[in-house]
Formats: C-alpha cells, sequence, structure tokens
C-alpha cells in the first residue's frame, strides 16, 4: 500500500511557522492583567475608591484608562489610584452607587487590553443630623402630644400619642420610644419609630397598693432588655425589661435610694436623672425636703452587672456611698457621660438661688473624683443666670443652656446658649445662634454632633438645629405649634 | 308675654301702710322690686284690737312657666320646689345656661352663659354679689332650694344696677313667707343620697318669722372606671367610688319687719359642709383628703317708701360673710397638707328710686370690702416661703360701684327702653405672711360698663335690642398668685365683651316662642401659662367671637299636656399670638345644645315628665385636642345625650317626686373630663302645713 504525503504549500508552511513562533515564550504577546476591588465602598465626603495594579508579562507599557456611564466622575492616576473627582455626599446624591470599567492596555503593536469592571457603593457616615421625637405641651398645660422631626426634609408629624394631660416625657433607646406619663399619670408606653403609630406595650410604673404617685422621670436604657426607670417620688428605681409581653415580666428588680432621703415625708430622694458609662449607672438626686429646699447634692453608682451600689469613698466621712458635689439641686437631664467621663449639672435651689451653686461638675469614672469645671459665675457679666443642662462633644468643646427669670412687665424666663471648654471650664462664648430672648426648654446633642434646642415661645413655638462645628443654626426653626420639651433621637 | 301681674291692694290709713300698686313686670323693670312688692305685707295697726288678724293680699301669678323675656328670667319656687335637687338641677333647663360639674354631689360646678366661662358669671344672693375677689368663684348650690324664693337669670346684662356682666346675672331672692305653715321634706336617692328639710314659718303682727334647716349627706359612691386599682396596678376596673361624701348642714332665720313706711328684712344663714376628695387615679382606700368649710352670712336690707317728691323708695343694704376653708390634702393617710383659707366680706348699697314722670332713675352706689388670709402647713409645721412653695398670704379688695340705671316707658307707644352706666374701682392689696422681706403688692383699677336695651311690642310679639360692654375683672389671685410656683401679674387687663343681642317673643294661649341671636366680641382671655420649670401665670392670651342663636318653643297641645322644645347653637373662634390657641373654639361648652320635653298631667294629682338633652361640640381644652385610642391624629369633640324622667304626686299638703336621672345610663365627660356618675334615682317627699 502506498502513502500519499501532501506537502503543504509553502506560504501555510510559513504561516504555522510564524504562529508557532508568536505562541512560544520567545515570539507571542501578552495582555496585561489588572487585579483590584470589584466592589468597593467609599464613605461618602471622601474620594479614594481603591487602587487597581496592572502588570505585563511582555514588559510592555500598560495605560489605564476609565470607561463606562460613570466614568467621567472618576480619575485614575498611572499607579492605579481610582477616586471621584469630587467626593460624594450621601445625603445629596441621586444615587449612591456608580458602575464603571477600569482598563489596561498595552503600547505593544496590538494594543492588547484587559476590563476590569467595578461596583462602586458610596457609605453613609453620620454627618447629618438625626431623625427625632419631641415631647410637644400645650402652654396651658390642658394637653400634650409627641411630634416626629425629619431634618432632612424639614418635616414635622405632630399628633401622635394626644394627651389630655401634659406631664410626659420620652426616652429613645436606638429605634425604640417610650413615652412616660409622670405626676398622676404613672405609666409607661412603647413604640418603635419605624412603625410609630402602633403601640408595642403599655405598662403601669406604680407598685400594688401604692397610694402615691410616684412619678417616674426618666428610662435609662442599657441594652434592648435591661432599662433603669428612675422614679422621681420615689427612693426606688425600677429595674425593667423592655422585651417583656406581660406586666408581671416588666419589673425584674428595683435599686434603693432611700439612704439619700432628706427631710423628705414620702421618703424619696427625688432622684432626677442618670446616665450608664460603661457599664456604672450615675443617678442624680435633688434631695428636696417637704417644703422644696434641696441639700447637698449626691450621685449614686451602681453596677449595672450587678445592681449593687458601689462605694464610692468619696467622701469618707459620710455614711452614704455615692459621690457628693458642691452644687446643688440637678435637674432632670442633668447627667451626661463624655470623653470617658460623666459631668452634673446643678442649678442652684429654687428660693434664695446662689450663683455659685449652680455648676458644672467632671466626674472620674476611674476613682470618682470630683472636679470643678466652672460655675454660673464664670459667664460674662452674669448677675442672675443659673445654669440648666449641659452637652459635652469633645474634650475641648461643650455647651450648656442658662435661665434667667424677669418680672418686667410680667413674670418671664429667657435662656441662653454657651459654649465652653471641659477641660480648662472656660466659657468661650454666650448667646449662640441668636438665643437670650426666648426661653429654651431642653438641650440635646444627637450622635452627630448637632445641637437641638427646643425653643419654647408660644407665637413661635418649636426646635433649632445647630452645627456645632461653626454654632450656626441648620435649616428653619421646626415649628411645632405646641411648646417642645425633651428630644429624644432616632437612628 | 310671660309678665307676672301683681294686683295688690293696700289701704294708706293712719295706722297702717298700704300701697296701692299696679304695675306691669317686664324685662326691663326691677324684678327684685316686684319680689319685695310680693312680700309686703298689708297689715293693719288697728290699737284698738290687738289680734286682728293680717291682712295678706293673695298674689295672682298668672304665667310663672312662661320666659319673662329672652334676656331676662325669673323662676318661681313652685316651679322647682318640689323636683330639684339643687340650684344646679334648676339652671339646667334654661336655654343659653349650661352647667358642668365633677360627677357627685358637693363638687365644683361650672355655669356658662351663653359660651361664657364661670367666672364671667355673677351669683347674688339677694342683694350681694357673691363671686370670690380671692379666686373668681362660688358655689353654685350654697343655698338649698327650700330656702329660695325666685331664681332671676339674665344674660349678657345685669339684673336692675351693678357693673354689667360678660355671660350674665343668677340671682338668687331668698324665701320669705309671708303666712303662718311648716314644711318638712325628705329625699333619698342613689348612693346613700338623704335629705331632710324643716321650715317654720310664722306670721306675727309686725313682722314674719321663718326658721329652718337642712340636712345632706351622700356617698356619692357611684361606679368609676379606675385607671390603676389600688390593688392592681396593672389593671382598670370599675368600682365604686371611695372617699367621695358629702355632707352638709344649712341653718337659717328671716325676719321680715314693717314698720310704718319700713320694710325691714334680716337674714342669718350658717352653712357647714364636709366633701372628701377621692383618688380618681388609683381610689386608694388609704385617701382621706377633704375639703371642709363653714360659713356665716348676715344680711340687713331695708326698703323705705319715702314720702318724698319723685323717690318711690330707698333701699339700703348690708351684709356680712364669714367663710372659713380648711383643705387636708391626704392621698395616704399619713402625709398631711393642710391649707386654711379665712374669707370675711362686707357689703353695704344705696339706692334711690326715682320716678319722674314716664321715668324712672335708680343711681346706685355699693362699697364691699373682702379680706382673704391662708395658711398652709406640711404635716403639722408651716410652710416655708421659698419662691417655689406657695406662700402664706393676706389680701385685700375694696371695691366701689357707682352707677346709675334710666328707664323709659311710653304711655303713647308699647314702647321701653333702659341704660345702665357703671364705674367699678378697685383697690387691691397682697402680702405674704411667712416671708422676711414682706413685700407688699398693690393695685389700683377703674373700669366702666355700659348696657342699653330697647323693648318694643306690636300685637302678640315683643322684640328687643340689647348692647352690652361687660367686664370681668381679674381675681386677686390671678393678679398676685401664690409667689410661688404661680406667680403673679399685676399687669392683667379685664376680660371685657361687647354684646348685641336681639330677641323676640311670641305668646299665644296655647302656643308660645322665644328667640335670640346675639353676637359678642370677647377680648383678654386671661388663662393660665405655664413654663417647662413648671411655673405659671396669668395671662392674657386671646380674643374671641361668638355668635349664638336661641330658641325655644312651648305647645299646649292639651291642658294635660305640654311639649317643650329648645336649641342653642353656638359659633366661635378664637384669635391669638400664641399659635397653639390661634383659630380654634372656646373650650368648657357645648357648641349644640338640643332639647325636648313632655309633660303630662295624667290626673289631678300626678304628672309626669320626660326631657331629652342631645348636646354637642365641647372641646376640653383652647387648642382643641382630644386623647383618643388611636396612637396618631386628633379625637373628636364630646357629645352626650342626656334623658330624664320623673312622676309627681300632688294631695293637699302632699307632694312626693321621682326622678331618674339619666334614665338610660348614658356615658359622657364630667368638667374633669373624666366620666360623669349614670343614672340615679331620688325620690322627695314634702309635707306643707304640719
Amino acid at each position: 500500500m502506498l502513502h500519499k504525503t501532501k506537502i503543504l504549500p509553502l506560504s501555510l508552511i510559513t504561516s504555522a511557522l510564524f504562529i508557532a513562533g508568536c505562541g512560544s515564550s520567545d515570539d507571542k504577546n501578552s495582555a496585561p492583567t489588572l487585579t483590584g476591588d470589584v466592589t468597593p465602598i467609599v464613605a461618602e465626603n471622601t474620594t479614594l475608591v481603591g487602587t487597581y495594579v496592572a502588570d505585563d508579562a511582555d514588559g510592555d507599557v500598560v495605560t489605564l484608562s476609565l470607561t463606562g456611564e460613570s466614568s467621567a466622575l472618576f480619575s485614575i492616576t498611572s499607579a492605579g489610584e481610582l477616586s471621584f473627582i469630587n467626593p460624594p455626599d450621601f445625603e445629596t446624591s441621586e444615587v449612591n452607587s456608580y458602575d464603571l470599567t477600569v482598563n489596561a492596555t498595552d503600547d505593544s503593536k496590538e494594543k492588547l487590553s484587559t476590563a476590569l469592571a467595578i461596583s462602586i457603593t458610596v457609605g453613609d457616615e453620620t454627618d447629618t443630623p438625626a431623625n427625632a421625637v419631641v415631647q410637644i405641651v400645650a402652654p396651658d398645660y390642658s394637653s400634650s402630644e409627641v411630634a416626629y422631626i425629619t431634618p432632612s426634609t424639614q418635616e414635622v408629624q405632630t399628633g401622635y400619642y394626644i394627651k389630655d394631660a401634659s406631664d410626659y416625657t420620652l426616652s429613645t433607646y436606638q429605634a425604640d420610644v417610650y413615652h412616660v406619663g409622670r405626676y398622676g399619670i404613672d405609666t409607661i408606653e412603647k413604640y418603635n419609630s419605624q412603625n410609630p403609630d402602633i403601640k408595642v406595650w403599655d405598662y403601669t410604673t406604680q407598685d400594688n397598693q401604692d397610694s402615691l404617685s410616684r412619678n417616674p422621670y426618666a428610662l435609662i436604657s442599657l441594652s434592648d432588655s435591661k432599662a433603669y426607670l428612675i422614679r422621681y417620688g420615689s427612693p426606688k428605681v425600677w429595674i425593667v425589661n423592655p422585651q417583656a409581653t406581660e406586666q408581671t415580666d416588666f419589673k425584674i428588680g428595683e435599686l434603693d435610694l432611700s439612704a439619700y432621703a432628706f427631710e423628705n415625708s414620702a421618703g424619696t430622694p427625688t432622684p432626677s436623672a442618670g446616665v450608664i458609662n460603661d457599664g456604672k449607672l450615675y443617678i442624680s438626686m435633688q434631695r428636696l425636703s417637704d417644703s422644696w429646699a434641696p441639700t447637698t447634692t449626691y450621685i449614686a453608682v451602681f453596677d449595672t452587672a450587678t445592681d449593687e451600689e458601689i462605694e464610692t469613698n468619696t467622701d469618707e466621712t459620710d455614711n452614704l456611698m455615692g459621690i457628693p458635689l458642691k452644687g446643688i439641686n440637678p435637674l432632670e437631664h442633668s447627667v451626661v457621660s463624655a470623653n470617658n467621663k460623666v459631668y452634673v449639672t446643678t442649678h442652684s435651689s429654687y428660693g434664695a438661688p446662689s450663683l455659685s451653686l449652680s455648676r458644672i461638675e467632671e466626674i472620674s469614672p476611674s476613682d470618682f473624683s470630683v472636679r470643678q469645671v466652672l460655675t454660673s459665675e464664670s459667664i460674662t457679666d452674669n448677675t442672675a443666670a443659673l445654669i440648666k443642662s449641659t452637652v459635652i462633644v469633645s474634650d475641648e468643646k461643650g455647651y450648656f443652656i442658662t435661665n434667667e427669670t424677669s418680672f418686667t412687665p410680667s413674670y418671664s424666663v429667657k435662656s441662653s446658649l454657651h459654649q465652653f471648654n471641659p477641660t480648662t471650664g472656660e466659657v468661650v462664648a454666650s448667646n449662640i445662634a441668636n438665643t437670650g430672648e426666648e426661653a429654651i426648654n431642653y438641650l440635646g446633642l444627637d450622635d452627630a454632633n448637632f445641637l437641638w434646642l427646643s425653643i419654647e415661645n408660644p407665637s413661635a413655638a418649636g426646635v433649632e438645629i445647630i452645627n456645632s462645628e461653626d454654632n450656626n443654626i441648620v435649616g428653619d426653626r421646626l415649628l411645632t405649634e405646641l411648646n417642645p420639651s425633651v428630644i429624644g433621637f432616632i437612628r | 308675654m310671660g309678665d307676672i301681674i301683681l294686683n295688690e291692694g293696700f289701704r294708706k290709713g293712719r295706722h297702717g301702710i298700704a300701697i296701692a300698686l299696679y304695675f306691669e313686670v317686664t324685662m326691663l323693670s326691677r324684678i327684685h322690686f316686684s319680689n319685695l312688692l310680693l312680700l309686703i305685707l298689708c297689715l293693719s295697726h288697728n290699737a284698738s284690737n290687738a289680734n286682728d288678724q293680717t291682712n295678706i293680699e293673695v298674689i295672682e301669678v298668672l304665667s310663672s312657666n312662661d320666659f319673662s323675656s329672652a334676656n331676662y328670667q325669673i323662676l318661681q319656687r313652685d316651679d322647682f320646689i318640689n323636683s330639684a335637687q339643687t340650684l344646679s338641677d334648676v339652671l339646667k333647663s334654661i336655654n343659653g345656661i349650661q352647667i358642668r360639674q365633677i360627677s357627685g354631689l358637693g363638687n365644683p360646678v361650672s355655669i356658662s352663659i351663653r359660651g361664657s366661662s364661670s367666672k364671667q358669671v355673677q351669683l347674688y344672693i339677694d342683694g350681694q354679689l357673691i363671686n370670690d375677689s380671692q379666686f373668681g368663684g362660688f358655689d353654685l348650690n350654697q343655698i338649698p332650694t327650700e330656702q329660695i324664693e325666685s331664681i332671676e337669670i339674665s344674660k349678657n346684662q345685669a339684673i336692675g344696677t351693678g357693673a354689667t356682666p360678660i355671660g350674665g346675672v343668677i340671682r338668687i331672692n331668698t324665701f320669705n313667707p309671708s303666712e303662718d305653715s311648716k314644711k318638712m321634706s325628705l329625699a333619698v336617692g342613689s348612693f346613700g343620697f338623704k335629705e331632710i328639710n324643716l321650715m317654720q314659718n310664722s306670721a306675727f303682727k309686725i313682722h314674719s318669722l321663718s326658721v329652718g334647716g337642712s340636712l345632706i349627706t351622700t356617698d356619692n359612691d357611684y361606679s368609676y372606671l379606675v385607671p390603676q386599682s389600688f390593688d392592681d396596678s396593672s389593671k382598670s376596673v370599675v368600682q365604686p367610688l371611695t372617699n367621695n361624701q358629702y355632707d352638709k348642714t344649712t341653718l337659717f332665720i328671716n325676719d321680715n319687719i314693717i314698720i310704718g313706711q319700713h320694710q325691714i328684712r334680716l337674714n342669718a344663714q350658717y352653712n357647714k359642709q364636709s366633701k372628701a376628695l377621692p383618688n380618681y387615679q388609683n381610689n386608694s382606700p388609704n385617701n382621706s383628703s377633704k375639703l371642709d368649710s363653714d360659713s356665716l352670712r348676715f344680711s340687713y336690707q331695708h326698703y323705705w317708701l319715702a314720702p318724698l317728691p319723685w323717690i318711690d323708695t330707698f333701699e339700703f343694704e348690708m351684709y356680712h360673710d364669714d367663710k372659713n376653708e380648711l383643705y387636708l390634702d391626704s392621698p395616704d393617710g399619713k402625709l398631711s397638707d393642710t391649707s386654711e383659707y379665712d374669707t370675711k366680706k362686707q357689703y353695704i348699697a344705696l339706692k334711690p328710686h326715682i320716678a319722674l314722670h314716664n321715668f324712672k332713675l335708680t343711681p346706685f352706689l355699693n362699697f364691699s370690702k373682702q379680706k382673704f388670709k391662708s395658711l398652709s402647713k406640711h404635716n403639722g409645721k408651716p410652710n416655708t416661703c421659698n419662691g417655689i412653695s406657695g406662700c402664706d398670704i393676706y389680701a385685700k379688695q375694696e371695691k366701689t360701684n357707682l352707677g346709675a340705671r334710666l328707664e323709659y316707658q311710653s304711655d303713647k307707644h308699647p314702647l321701653s327702653s333702659y341704660a345702665l352706666l357703671s364705674k367699678l374701682s378697685e383697690k387691691n392689696s397682697n402680702q405674704a405672711v411667712n416671708q422676711t422681706e414682706q413685700v407688699i403688692f398693690e393695685t389700683d383699677n377703674r373700669f366702666y360698663t355700659q348696657e342699653i336695651g330697647l323693648n318694643y311690642k306690636l300685637k302678640s310679639v315683643v322684640t328687643s335690642l340689647n348692647f352690652s360692654k361687660g367686664v370681668r375683672t381679674p381675681t386677686l389671685f390671678e393678679l398676685f398668685g401664690d409667689r410661688g410656683s404661680f406667680k403673679g401679674n399685676n399687669n392683667l387687663l379685664p376680660e371685657e365683651a361687647n354684646t348685641l343681642s336681639l330677641s323676640a317673643q311670641y305668646q299665644q294661649k296655647q302656643f308660645s316662642i322665644s328667640s335670640s341671636i346675639y353676637q359678642q366680641s370677647l377680648d383678654n382671655s386671661i388663662v393660665a401659662i405655664f413654663n417647662s420649670s413648671n411655673v405659671g401665670s396669668y395671662t392674657n392670651i386671646s380674643n374671641a367671637d361668638l355668635t349664638g342663636f336661641e330658641i325655644q318653643s312651648n305647645y299646649t297641645i292639651t291642658p294635660a299636656l305640654t311639649l317643650v322644645a329648645q336649641a342653642n347653637l353656638i359659633t366661635s373662634e378664637t384669635q391669638s399670638e400664641y399659635t397653639s390657641f390661634d383659630d380654634k373654639k372656646l373650650p368648657g361648652i357645648y357648641h349644640q345644645q338640643y332639647s325636648a320635653a313632655i309633660k303630662f298631667q295624667a290626673t289631678k294629682d300626678w304628672r309626669l315628665s320626660f326631657t331629652t338633652h342631645l348636646d354637642k361640640e365641647l372641646y376640653f381644652n383652647r387648642n382643641n385636642k382630644f386623647e383618643n385610642d388611636n396612637n396618631i391624629g386628633n379625637g373628636t369633640p364630646a357629645d352626650r345625650v342626656v334623658s330624664d324622667f320623673s312622676v309627681n304626686w300632688q294631695s293637699n299638703s302632699h307632694n312626693a317626686n321621682l326622678i331618674f336621672n339619666n334614665v338610660f345610663n348614658a356615658d359622657y365627660q364630667d368638667l374633669a373630663n373624666r366620666p360623669a356618675q349614670g343614672r340615679s334615682i331620688q325620690l322627695k317627699y314634702s309635707l306643707q302645713g304640719i
């Protein structure tokens, strides 16, 4: 049998040889490689997305370029750093995700290229005022309700939880809102800000067979399943479980403050405020006598793990475990935690007040020592204004409000907002944001460090938000119709 | 229409008193003066026969049930004596008057006339203004109905003389019998109610003496939904209210003396009452809070038929009123806060009546003085006055009211008119008694009021047009506060109102109808305003416009069957710089009221009556917000439908009355915005001429 051998034409042989030469290490051109994060998340108000590394096995020079619908918003350096041209703002941008392609092209004759598709997400930072819930009260105390505020849209939604009484307050924890009925009401209701018109539960804050109204003042939350209910008219603080589905499961314990009562027939030391710092609960007490005269202020400290009171040994001569202060009469909202310290504000007594007894004092949790920050005498040219409450932004920046009473032409109260340095005690500025002519019911600080003021002006009652970076009012006054008091923040 | 024709004959003689008088009483005349003439005895002082029987003319009342005019009305004793438990019960049937009460006998009562507040209504007992200078209120039920001769009601106007009010005037004329009689009445009712009244009237030669007393006691333990029951605070349970008792003792003595041209009325009344104060939140059995009060009132009224040219009579009145109140706040039976309030009032008035042709002029001058003192203690120790706890105070008010009323009665046309001008001066002072630096606050103010009215009668229709400019002066508490957490405001302006009303009345034998339309502009409403520190003061916060329409008709279907229907409609709108009070409805009043009554005289002795009231659109507060079961959105104004039924038996000197109040046990909110008590039953038996 004979085999035929075909002889390939020369062109074909040449081509084969050429192609073979291209595929060989000696003769082929490879496209560049490109690596990097294909789903980066970028914080708003920053520009850097990430670095994309291009490599070419042939040693060709690689050029990076961007294509795609969003590519015009970005730039990329020769080193592969991909950035926004302008920093994105999560709140104001129409979209917060962007798709583009990074291309790496070599400089060979073939201009070989590799493409990497990237999907970029912009993340939100807490740089705008929080959403809030505010208790609003009729000026004649005949009714009250709650309003929800959305600063981004300047929206105020009133008409929540309308009551025929006015002595109500609010506490918040994450998205939960607690509506507390105080003197003569003695109830607490729970709502969730995601569905604010649905009540989760309502419970009494009175023990059985108790004739006196115990006047719940504030709910201090440790977690979503444990909180402390301070009751102004009682020496007993309730320990409660906000997840309880039955009244019988709501109260899970008590803290006893009766040792601090002073000449008070109801046996209450009139606890007015509290805060949790590093697992410890700090409770301020006015210690009012039957004639409404306060005596030495004490701060009781409890371990939230064991609910036992801690012997602070701040005053070794007294027979009380708590921390005595120099200032007198801490009102509600008088205790805050910041800079790993606890700050207490005192108003001085109601009758014959003294400027030197209206103070801001700092407690160091490590040893419970007390440092005097400032008194109301520290305010320039102050003769009558008393400090009502304080918020702390940082070691160098804090704010407090003062009240001054006038009887001309008739009884009125005017409040001012002051900035101070918590470390040095210096009062840096007063009458911030045009305050000084109206009464301020409440001063709050949200987690983006915006100040919130409840302005009590029956002709223009509302809430003002101030940027603590420049002390300027953000937007317009958010009108509430009724006088606003306590504000709670929701995230 | 609704006129009371007096047909009295007096003989003018050497030893007796005789006055011949015919006059027609209308809205424009001095009703209290006509009552005086009703009561004047015609005595014959015949020296030769000391035992002559007293000669008393019978007063013939033609139509006591009919209203005299739309702005003025008088109720005679027979209209209410056998049926009403209190004065509130009497007044609630008057069109244009709204009575709201904190449930339970003895609790505060609020009265509104044509949309007014309670402080804008004046209460007179005989000629004395009862409104308290310190707090502005009055106890509407302080006089038992047994001691009332008649009740005069005027809307937006004074009765006779005095400063013109904003809402109106309720004047109680105390009982002044003219013949020997003894009367006893007994009543029992729901919730432990018991009442006994005794009265002895004796007519002598120159005087008639009336002595009597009454005892009332009730447990007021009606069923109530307690928000947090005492034994289990997590539960709302219906329970009988505890610590809500009420006890009242009243003694009185009246003497009516006729000497020559002089008639002198002496009256002394003593009241002692105790009202326990329940804890509506938890109905605690340990609660022993209460308010005790006792008061003693003397009055001297002198009428002189002056034999002077043009001067008909001189009236001279003096009153002294001494009231002590003790408020005990003891919610658990251990804590004890007491407040003692001592109020002394004196009043003196002079009023000549001048008649000149078709004119009658009554200038008047009255002077009153009130002193108020408080003393508060906690667990027996006096309170400290420290700027937050209230101070004990001593407050004083001296009022002088000078003015004149001019009436004109045409003898050619059925036309009459009147004008009333008044200047009211007040000097007030207030000082703390337990303060180291005793600062005395003082104010000195003048207030001017005016009224004019025109009456025209054409055939059976009487038309009236009235304009009044009334005032409600700030109370001492509103001006000065308690120097604690309630501050004073001595720049307070008085509440003022201009009211224009037009009314028409038509009466025939079987049918009568009365209708009024009125418009009022109210300025400077005084309201307590609080700040976030719970410190309050009274402030002038708003104005308001009211427009009202009243209509009432009586139809006698048969001599035995009468239908009464009435309607009262009010529109209101406030204007205020306070956003929450601007463009709102006035609180505390029903804006629509409708009622219908059937009265059936079944036999000579038996009478039945059934009344239904439909009241709508009540706003509890100035910003018109309503608590409701939804967690978002406003509730709706409150309505109520309440029906009452009564059966009356009268035979000679015996009378028995059985009343079912709130027959169908309707739910509605009381003055304190709490559920009112439900159905109640009362049986009253009276025996006249024992």
